[in-house]
């Protein structure tokens, strides 16, 4: 068993530390550091979706008056590795996507810089392009795995035959549109070259996953590049790895050694050169007994990649945990396109892939006349069907059990289209969700007792508007003993100890766990009453549990909707969301985790859909003014609690990270309430009105 | 993006706004810039000259004129949700302009600026017509009136002439018998409108209108409908009426666009005629 914190400061509601410095805004985010001389940056994008340059004319870009260099394939600095090709830039006159960075100007101003940009002339040999999913495709492709180390596929026991000695058989197609990530604050990097060091001010997820990824780029030993990244206005994923803008920031600063390059995307950028989530196509067949047992599970997935690089996302993978059946099976095919590399968007592969495996599970509920509550209790799993491990704690039955009575699940009709309320249908819909508790190794972190009494807690994490500089202050301070403001913590910098990337939910588990382990060494050799600049370092040990548990967590979606028999018209007055994800270490930003991933999911539901136009292979509704995205007022009441519990088995702090199973399962939950109210299955996001009527 | 260079003036007076147009159509005034500031950002709108009216104190006027109110152009939205002077409109202006966008759109944007920009999604154009208010307009010639109707010509087309501004909105007094509707089907809060429709009914003054906006063109009324729904009351205007109105008045729209339109327009009916 893991020796668990004994918590006093963790479980405390503290405000955020960070809070009084960004609304009066003096948190510097990536482009607002104070550096003197700063030089600005604008991209060169390609014009057309496949095939090559043939001429770029930058004589009267050059020309122009505070025009410092043009940046193309023809002068650019050269990289060292080209083992990632999103990375690649400039180093060729191939293009692979609309949108391609394909070289840039510097300049005095952004204004300067931008003018400039439209004064290149690019000439292009075209090749035909291909940038339509679909299902039919005969060149879909199995990977070899899928993000980030999972089996494509998966087959037990015998489908075909259990299908069809089924009693209730589903076999049903569902889709989500390609969407992308908006953090409010652009992906953004700031790059100086200076004496054969690249330093980047970066909007970033983990400044040492930056640093490892561009080290063999740039051919530069990882202590050569430092990324600088305290504060972050959001990210989803999206800023979770490197992308092209990092490497454009670094080539255009070695052409201007000693001066700051300012880089940040527009908007509109963001819609091809920051990731976004893949199209899926899932059909799924379920067979079950009357009973609702399960007997047979199949989810087949199709979802794209790029030509030149390939992100495989994991939609089926919950699927090999969520239910108990014998027989088994899912996959996953891509087609490879001339289109912009997917990439992280919050709870890659659970979000597609519970959206369509819990409306299915809806839609057997329905067949088998079963309560959907009770549906999901009956095909509970005793132990992780995929691994047959014990698990760590899942209480998804506990979760829906306490959503259901919070959230007046016995007023549930249950049929659909049964509640009619001044022109409104009125349902309820409930979906199941789940998250894999990620444990991401090398995080280490060090203790220093300062002059001023306090004890300096060093690790290059990321506060990526998550609650990180809090959270982590609260595990130091129960760590050391001592309260929260004997702590004085550093993150956001690669010169720190190397932190892992806050991405899969992990973050507070492996640098909290990193701390904890340096907190118990500090107090070990320097005792209880440390000298001044006593110090010690340790890394996060590995968890000798994690092999024999199956950890994830659970959690249960409510929703209430409503629909204008009118015009189909869709309002959710109210969400719940029940979360089993082991200790909570704030519950004032943990509540925003999981709120904000539930109107995220709802947000999916109803609105968000990037449409890509096949015949120029880009995003048509590139802005917030048409990519919809829930506002203030689409949100009623929403609400989100969480089982009182530790996970014994999964850090001292027993969490198991809660940044992405909020939006999981939320936009199915909205989909079943929807059929509820109207008995009308949708079972294509978003759900627009136009749906409802057809 | 950055708008293309542009001089700027902001004259006191009317007439020196009028000097400050020319007649070729470069210059191009600024109201609230709610709807010009992304055009120009976006360089869809390039003219050499911006002419900022914010500074004629004439034009944030509204005037009590007997039968009716003149509401300077500059009046913004903000201005008229807080209702600082009664209309005599029975709140019909306050409600839609508490409907449009969000609070710091309604700070700035204008009245005058939402008609003479005929977007089509736009709330005023819809709510002046089915008021029967008239605009006016400046020129070198002095000022004329246009009836609203006769003043959007189609998407973002008005009869403004080059040269000549819109200084005005006469707003006709309602009786205390009027009842009005105002209803809008968006999407998501804050949007532009998918459909909407505006009614307004006042027996004494045997004034009946329906109006159906957010069409893609002007505002389109329909007249026939308001006039048997005031004779006859809801019964004569059921959904498959309206429906029927419509389909005649616009065939071109899907069935979707149909059925939001009509909706919009029999929930602003009822809510007006609702006993
Ligand atoms: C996010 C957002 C959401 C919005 N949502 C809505 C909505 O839901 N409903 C709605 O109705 N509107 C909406 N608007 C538009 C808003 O109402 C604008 O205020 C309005 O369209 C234009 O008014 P303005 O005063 O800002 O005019 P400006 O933007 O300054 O000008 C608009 C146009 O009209 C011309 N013009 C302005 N004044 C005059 C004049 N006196 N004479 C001649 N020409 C003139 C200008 O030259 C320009 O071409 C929204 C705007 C934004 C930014």
């Amino acid at each position: 068993m893991t020796r668990l914190l004994e918590p006093r400061a963790i479980g405390m509601p503290l405000e955020r530390l960070d809070g009084h410095a960004k609304v009066t805004g003096t948190a510097p985010y990536a482009f607002e550091h104070a550096l003197r001389d700063p030089l600005y940056l604008y991209p060169l994008e390609a014009a057309i979706a496949r095939g090559r340059m043939t001429a770029i004319d930058t004589a009267e870009a050059e020309a122009l008056a505070g025009v410092v260099a043009v940046m193309t394939p023809r002068n650019a600095p050269r990289l060292a590795a080209d083992d990632d090709q999103e990375l690649w830039l400039l180093q060729s006159e191939g293009i692979h996507f609309r949108g391609q960075l394909v070289g840039a100007v510097i300049a005095q101003t952004p204004e300067i810089a931008r003018h400039a940009a439209a004064l290149v002339r690019i000439a292009y040999e075209a090749e035909p392009h291909d940038a339509a999913l679909a299902a039919d495709r005969d060149d879909l492709y199995k990977p070899e795995q899928v993000n980030p180390d999972y089996a494509a596929d998966t087959d037990e026991g015998d489908v075909e035959a259990a299908l069809a000695a089924a009693d209730v058989a589903i076999d049903a197609t569902y889709t989500t549109p390609m969407e992308h990530n908006n953090p409010m604050e652009p992906h953004t990097t700031v790059a100086i070259w200076e004496g054969g060091v690249l330093t980047l001010y970066d909007s970033t997820q983990g400044a040492h996953s930056v640093r490892t990824t561009l080290a063999p780029v740039f051919g530069l030993a990882p202590d050569k590049i430092r990324i600088i990244a305290p504060y972050v206005g959001g990210g989803f994923g999206s800023k979770g790895t490197a992308h092209a803008h990092d490497v454009l920031a670094g080539l255009a600063a070695q052409m201007v050694p000693g001066r700051p390059v300012k880089f940040a995307l527009t908007r509109q950028q963001m819609f091809w050169l920051a990731g976004y989530r893949t199209p899926t196509i899932q059909r799924i067949r379920l067979g079950a007994g009357r009973d609702g047992r399960l007997t047979a599970i199949v989810h087949e997935v199709i979802e794209q990649t790029a030509r030149f690089k390939e992100f495989a996302e994991q939609t089926a993978t919950s699927t090999r945990i969520m239910y108990a059946s014998p027989n088994r099976r899912t996959s996953h095919r891509l087609a490879k396109l001339d289109v912009p590399v997917p990439s992280w968007m919050r709870a890659p592969g659970e979000t597609p892939g519970m959206f369509a495996g819990e409306v299915a599970m809806d839609e057997l509920a329905v067949a088998c006349g079963l309560d959907p509550i009770a549906l999901r209790i009956r095909n509970d799993p005793a132990a992780d069907p995929q691994s047959g491990k014990p698990w760590s704690g899942r209480k998804l039955v506990e979760c829906l059990r306490e959503g259901a009575r919070r959230f007046g699940w016995d007023r549930r009709a249950p049929n659909p289209a049964a509640r009619r309320e001044d022109g409104w249908l009125v349902g309820m819909g409930v979906a199941s969700s789940t998250y894999p508790a990620y444990a991401l190794p090398g995080s280490r972190a060090t203790i220093r007792y300062g002059e001023d009494q306090r004890y300096v807690v060093r690790i290059g994490a990321a506060d990526i508007g998550t609650g990180t500089w809090t959270a982590l202050t609260q595990i130091a301070a129960d760590a050391l003993g001592c309260p929260i403001e004997a702590v004085r913590l550093e993150i956001g910098d690669s010169a720190l100890p190397h932190a892992s990337v806050e991405g899969g939910s992990s973050g507070i588990n492996c640098w909290g766990s990193a701390i904890v382990a340096a907190a118990r060494a500090f107090r070990g050799q320097h005792g209880a009453a440390p000298v001044p600049g006593a110090e010690i370092g340790a890394e996060m040990p590995e968890d000798p549990e994690a092999q024999r548990f199956a950890m994830h967590s659970f959690g249960a979606q409510f929703a209430e909707v409503r629909v204008n028999a009118d015009t189909g018209e869709i309002r959710v007055p109210r969400m719940l969301g029940v979360f089993s994800a082991g200790r909570i270490i704030n519950p004032r930003t943990a509540r925003s985790q999981f709120i904000g991933g539930m109107t995220m999911g709802l947000s999916m539901a109803l609105h968000e859909e990037s449409v890509l136009d096949p015949r120029f292979g880009h995003v048509v509704n590139h802005d917030l003014a048409s990519y919809h995205i829930a506002a203030h007022a689409d949100i009623g009441d929403i609400d989100a609690v969480w089982l009182d519990e530790v996970d014994p088995h999964s850090n001292p702090m027993g969490s198991r990270g809660i940044g992405e199973i909020g939006i999981v399962g939320a936009a199915a939950a909205i989909a079943n309430a929807a059929w509820h109210a109207t008995g009308i299955r949708i079972r294509d996001l978003p759900i627009t009105p136009d749906k409802l009527l057809a | 993006m950055k708008a293309a260079a542009f001089d700027y003036v902001a004259p006191q007076t009317v007439a020196a706004a009028l000097d400050a147009l020319d007649a070729e159509g470069e210059a191009r005034i600024l109201a609230g810039g709610q709807s010009l500031a992304p055009l120009l950002n976006l360089r869809l709108a390039t003219p050499k000259r911006l002419v900022d009216i914010g500074r004629i104190a004439a034009l944030r006027r509204i005037e009590d004129r007997g039968d009716h109110h003149r509401i300077g152009a500059m009046v913004t939205h903000a201005a008229i949700e807080d209702g600082g002077m009664a209309l005599a409109d029975h709140g019909m202006l306050a409600h839609v302009a508490a409907g449009i966008a969000y609070r710091a759109v309604r700070n700035r944007g204008t009245i005058g600026g939402s008609l003479a920009h005929a977007d089509p999604s736009g709330d005023w154009p819809s709510a002046l017509m089915a008021l029967d208010a008239r605009a006016v307009a400046a020129g070198r010639a002095g000022e004329r009136e246009i009836a609203i109707r006769d003043f959007l010509r189609g998407a973002f087309a008005t009869a403004l002439e080059p040269g000549e501004m819109l200084t005005a909105i006469l707003l006709p007094k309602l009786s205390a018998a009027a009842r009005w509707g105002y209803y809008k089907i968006v999407r998501k809060a804050g949007e532009f409108p998918e459909a909407i429709g505006a009614a307004l009914f006042d027996s004494e003054r045997r004034r009946a209108r329906i109006v159906i906006g957010a069409l893609g063109s002007a505002p389109l009324p329909l007249d026939n409908l308001a006039a048997r729904a005031a004779e006859k009351g809801i019964e004569a205007v059921a959904l498959d009426a309206v429906e029927a109105a419509l389909r005649e008045a616009a065939p071109d729209l899907d069935r979707i666009a149909l059925r939001h339109h009509a909706v919009a327009a029999r929930r602003a009916i009822l809510e007006a005629l609702a006993p």
